[in-house]
């Protein structure tokens, strides 16, 4: 009997877990490319994005300035600490608008037209695709004026020294990527929902919480802030930071509570697709 | 068409929107617990700044009844008619609808009856939930004229949301992506409208302007109403306004509908 020939084995698309992260930044890279060019087509929504997002900052900050209208201070946070953390959350609702937004809300789309089945086929982590295939670049306008509005708030105290600023980056970054998984996360349930454009309404009352300090809130609620919608990691936490009253101990439990949602989201969307049954393909 | 026909043709749409409104529940109940949650969020502030000794021109009875109401004055006037509107006219969808005759002039309003219809009752036990829980802060008012007169303000106010909607969804025969006009308008109804704070605590300067803008009439105005807050002055003046503002933005949704139409092409049906 003539031995069968030895197929060479095929090279495996991603040998160690570098390059696979490589590669998908250069896939990323082009997303965002792509996502250029699609707002260059819609220049008047393009410019109505920016127009909205000041509108937006603008308007969050009158209950702030109402607030205070009333008082000096409220639970230790002054006007100015006020301000600063309604920068913040601004900034925090752009980079979340920027990255995460589309992706999530489109998510249904792609359960009704049945074209998850194209996600999961291609060579690529499909959470990955699912999370940034879409970006909102206009919304970096919403980032920048957050940043303005958020110096204008520690100007009258002095600026903070640079441990405060590694300190507030790594926890806005916590805070932004445990939402973002939270985001996405309820998006998925569209896996059995099959519709989830109520989402930004849920969104946006968390975003709305966060642009007041936590320690406004009740215990219960406090909690709820801290452990399991951690909007407090975006917003309150940074600025107590950035106001000098911030602590590594936070920073460090910010790092252990994003682990855990990362590696939620992971388990969540292994356990989701075994429900996707593909009927609309 | 008869009436007769409209009639028949009206109940038979209701009935196929609740189907297809309750063939989502799972997201209607992620809307309607956000819708509850949303105030209590505004409530807690409030309640905060009274516990620090703000010197706040109302009580915690008045916030507490303005943000355990809120949720329902908000969720039986809401509208969602501008996406879907703009999808159509986008996809051209709406050539579809044009050539049934008639039946576009009712298609918003009995879709909207029937999403708050369906959201009325879902919301009922959260809000009965959020009495339960703030009883003994919340003062509703006994007379019924109050609450006769609150209903005629949610009929007018469930009209304006929905022209207003409609004025903003007939962009979109111009507009290739309307997202962040419907954005804009939203955060306009949220602070105008009395949804983020109750319109009675800006400052007195604002107090005329803020009351002569449609947003009031949206939501601030009913749940005015309910407060106690108004003489009958007041009332006369509100009530005034709101059903010139319904006039206007119905004239004004009408007009551009009628323009888009005479322009409108579909490449992609």
């Amino acid at each position: 009997m003539t031995p069968l020939p030895i197929v060479p084995k095929h090279r495996a698309l991603d040998p160690t877990i570098v390059h696979a992260v490589r590669r998908h930044l250069r896939i990323w890279r082009v997303f965002m490319a792509q996502a250029l060019v699609r707002e260059m087509q819609f220049r008047t929504n393009f410019l109505a994005t920016i127009g909205v997002g000041a509108l937006q900052l603008l308007l969050a900050l009158i209950p702030i300035l109402l607030l205070y209208s009333f008082t000096d201070a409220v639970k230790g946070w002054s006007r100015a600490d006020a301000i600063a953390l309604t920068g913040m959350a601004q900034l925090v609702t752009g980079l979340l608008c920027l990255f995460v937004k589309s992706n999530a809300d489109d998510f249904h789309s792609y359960i009704q037209m049945g074209a998850l089945d194209l996600v999961v086929t291609k060579p690529m982590s499909a959470p990955f695709y699912l999370m940034t295939r879409l970006l909102q670049p206009a919304e970096i306008f919403a980032v920048f004026s957050g940043l303005a509005v958020l110096s204008v708030g520690l100007a009258g105290r002095g600026w903070p020294g640079p441990e405060s600023i590694a300190q507030a980056v790594l926890l806005i970054a916590c805070g932004v990527t445990m939402l973002a998984c939270i985001w996405c996360g309820v998006s998925w349930t569209a896996v059995w929902t099959i519709s989830s454009s109520a989402l930004p309404e849920v969104v946006n009352s968390i975003l709305a919480a966060g642009r007041y300090p936590v320690s406004f809130y009740p215990v219960a609620l406090r909690a709820l802030f801290v452990g399991v919608v951690p909007v407090a990691f975006a917003t309150t936490f940074p600025v107590e930071s950035l106001l000098g009253s911030g602590s590594w101990w936070i920073a460090l439990g910010g790092i252990a509570l994003t682990g855990t949602f990362l590696l939620l989201l992971r388990a969540w969307w292994h356990f989701a697709i075994r429900f996707y049954t593909s009927a609309s393909s | 068409m008869t009436i007769h026909d409209n009639l028949r043709w009206m109940r038979r749409y209701l009935i196929l929107l609740w189907n297809h409104t309750l063939a989502y529940r799972g997201e209607l109940v992620i809307i309607l617990v956000s819708s509850v949650i949303r105030p209590l969020f505004g409530l807690a502030i409030w309640l905060a700044a009274i516990e620090s000794g703000a010197n706040l021109p109302r009580d915690r009875e008045f916030f507490t009844t303005y943000f355990v109401l809120l949720p329902v004055v908000e969720t039986l006037t809401s509208s969602w008619l501008a996406p879907p509107m703009a999808d159509e006219i986008r996809s051209g969808g709406l050539a579809k609808t044009l050539i049934v005759p008639g039946q576009h002039r009712y298609r918003w309003t009995i879709g909207k009856l029937a999403l708050n219809a369906v959201d009325g009752l879902l919301l009922l036990p959260l809000v009965g939930i959020a009495i339960v829980l703030f009883r003994d802060a919340i003062a509703l008012p006994t007379e019924p004229w109050r609450w006769g007169l609150f209903a005629v303000s949610m009929v007018l106010a469930s009209g304006l949301t929905l022209t207003l909607e409609a004025l903003i969804g007939t962009l979109a025969f111009w507009l290739e992506d309307i997202g962040a006009v419907i954005r804009g308008n939203s955060v306009l109804a949220t602070v105008l409208g009395g949804q983020l704070v109750p319109l009675a605590l800006m400052p007195a300067w604002s107090h005329g302007m803020l009351a002569a803008q449609p947003y009031r009439y949206t939501v601030s105005f009913p749940l005015e109403i309910l407060t106690g807050d108004l003489t009958v002055r007041d009332l006369a003046i509100g009530f005034a306004f709101q059903a010139a503002w319904l006039g206007v933005i119905t004239w004004g949704a009408f007009a551009p509908w009628r323009r888009g139409l005479r322009g409108y092409t579909v490449f992609n049906m």
